[in-house]
């Protein structure tokens, strides 16, 4: 009964949700889906050269024209969805996991591994992000595997900072105390019974971060990191097509960076959304 | 006696930033000293690049050597320019740093105007406008958007130059003294000099601000609508004072020190901004030259580079600091 009345609010909460609130949700939705069946939906081969359409404008046959090599650019920037957000998914899973687990370990255990955990994670910080990220991207050498893990790291301290802040809190409460004297080994309670109430958080902070980890890691490729051309990528494209607005072919470069744009745009606001609708407190 | 201590409280993150570097320089992975010796090396020559280089020591050892480098400001030698990284990064820095102050300046205008116009008209057109600046500004890829006003304003309309660098050939570029050639050109009085000047850091500038217009503007208002309806704007009101009195002297001083905050915040995206930014715009300054340097894999310059720009982060804030604590009696206490 109880569970009931807890979960009654936030049930009925989701109805009254405007219809603007709840559109990012299905942008979220129909974002993921092309990230999952883009490759198989593009009307033409994403790498497919063709030099007799090579930079032909938008036409019926091809809606986003077609880059310097004849590929369509609207099935680039359909398939490219998926490398993007893969790439986003890993980095974030990353820093989600490392971040939890530095941050419950700091705020668990408290005293002199705080401080040197959180030292760790405010040096992090003490980095413009992006600067730091081509640096360990440049250390770690050229790859793909180095961009998403110059994302994650980045991307760590805010995961950090919210667990520690959130566990520290909860560490000596009466419940946590009765577990520990019921024996429960203090990984079962942080892990089962602590973390659990952070879902929401997590959830809202990772779609967020998502945006981030999309943007910081395109930027990445924008520059010549990672991944290598003949991969459809977004950021690569918009690379690429920079070349060819001196004579002109705007759509090359326009395309994925309007759809990069709308993924970032997507999952930020999908956070906020997420955030409404999963934490009562926020109004 | 206050100072010292505010000085004092950046040690740590120098620290952070100088380990950190450090450890960048050791992450490469395989043997540095094969990769250093090129693909034709004997394993004799990759043992002596090994020497040469320090890395048959220690790491503890490596670490000192590298700390005493940077006391002597060694920061290494560019492979591609034959230069010390000092050198090329001093040659740099002044077009870096043009380019983030004035957008930074121009950030910092917009949003407390925008966040205002906000703060003072919630839910009205200032609002919305506020907010969607704000979140197209985050979502929108910094370097997609100085492409897009390049094809808009120069090939288009032909209204801007071309995104080639500081200033167009056939100006003679001013002999540097503040390094900031807006106002070099104006200390040699050559006004169409500076005109062009300006003409080339309108674009880049824009893209820059536009990226940190929205924080700027969102803790404006926020900050503003929170002292507005607090009890020292009633009681001012109450008293009968000027409408003007009270919003300057009454609600944004008090609201001036998160707005400060954020712009030390947003100093450091444009920092990482630029480096994309540069590349888009030719722009001669440190983060185009990071990145040459990166995609030959000449790291030393890279390194060089993160280390100046994390140190010119701390520095900035340390300042911010500073201001926050003469502008804000509160904001002295906690240290």
């Amino acid at each position: 009964m109880a569970e009931n009345t807890a979960t009654l609010p936030a049930v009925r909460r989701t109805h009254r949700m405007p219809l603007s609130k709840r559109l990012p949700l299905v942008f979220l939705a129909l974002l993921v889906f092309a990230g999952v069946f883009g490759p198989l939906l593009a009307p033409y081969d994403p790498t497919a050269t063709n030099s007799s359409e090579a930079l032909s404008p938008p036409s019926l046959a091809h809606w986003f024209g077609t880059d310097q090599l004849g590929r369509d650019v609207f099935s680039r920037t359909l398939a490219a969805t998926r490398t993007d957000l893969l790439v986003g998914a890993v980095a974030v899973s990353i820093s989600l996991v490392l971040g939890t687990m530095i941050g419950a370990l700091a705020g668990w255990r408290g005293g002199r591994m705080d401080v040197v955990l959180g030292r760790f994670v405010d040096s992090i910080m003490a980095f413009p992000l992006f600067v730091l990220a081509v640096g360990i991207a440049a250390g770690l050498g050229n790859s793909l595997t180095s961009v998403i893990v110059a994302t994650a790291i980045v991307n760590l301290p805010f995961y950090a900072r919210a667990v520690r802040f959130e566990v520290a809190r909860r560490r000596n409460a009466g419940w946590v105390e009765a577990a520990l004297l019921a024996r429960i080994p203090p990984v079962k309670i942080v892990t089962f019974h602590i973390l659990p109430n952070l879902v929401a958080l997590l959830a809202t902070q990772s779609s967020l971060n998502m945006g981030w980890a999309i943007l910081n890691a395109a930027g990445l490729s924008f520059i010549g990191l990672g991944i290598r051309p003949p991969e459809a990528e977004w950021g690569i494209m918009v690379a690429d097509g920079a070349s060819y607005i001196f004579s002109g072919e705007w759509w090359v470069f326009t395309f994925p960076g309007l759809a990069l744009m709308s993924a970032v745009l997507i999952f930020t606001r999908a956070g906020d959304a997420l955030r409404q609708l999963l934490d009562p407190r926020s109004k | 006696m206050r100072l010292p201590r505010r000085l004092l409280s950046a040690v740590p993150s120098l620290i952070g930033i100088v380990i950190l570097t450090f450890v960048l320089t050791r992450l490469l992975p395989g043997d540095p000293a094969a990769y250093f010796a090129g693909p034709a090396a004997t394993p004799e020559s990759i043992e002596e690049v090994r020497v040469q280089l320090g890395l048959d020591k220690s790491i503890f050892a490596q670490f000192v050597d590298y700390i005493s480098a940077l006391s002597r400001l060694d920061l290494g030698r560019s492979l591609s320019s034959g230069q010390t990284v000092v050198d090329d990064l001093t040659a740099r820095l002044p077009a870096t740093l043009e380019l983030t102050v004035s957008a930074l300046l121009l950030a910092a205008i917009l949003g407390i105007a925008l966040g205002f116009g906000a703060a003072l008209r919630p839910g009205r057109w200032p609002d919305r406008l506020c907010d969607a600046v704000t979140v197209f500004g985050q979502a929108m890829p910094t370097f997609f958007l100085g492409l897009l006003l390049v094809y808009v304003f120069y090939y288009k309309l032909e209204w801007a130059p071309a995104p080639m660098g500081r200033l167009e050939i056939f100006y003679s570029s001013p002999t540097e003294v503040t390094g900031f050639w807006t106002i070099d050109t104006l200390l040699e009085g050559d006004i169409g000099a500076f005109q062009g000047v300006i003409r080339q850091l309108i674009l880049p500038v824009i893209t820059l601000a536009l990226f940190g217009l929205g924080p700027i503007a969102s803790m404006t208002r926020t900050s503003l609508l929170q002292v507005l309806g607090g009890d020292s704007v009633r009681t001012a009101r109450a008293f009968g004072l000027s409408s003007r009195k009270v919003l300057w002297t009454y609600a944004f001083l008090p609201a001036a020190v998160p707005i400060l905050n954020t712009i030390g915040m947003v100093l450091s995206f444009l920092l990482g901004a630029n480096v994309l930014v540069e590349k888009v715009f030719g722009w001669p300054g440190v983060g185009a030259y990071a990145i040459e340097a990166l995609l030959v894999s000449d790291f030393a310059p890279v390194q060089g580079f993160v280390l100046l720009m994390a140190v010119t982060y701390v520095v900035v804030n340390l300042c911010i600091d500073l201001l926050a604590a003469a502008i804000d009696p509160r904001a002295r206490t906690d240290g």
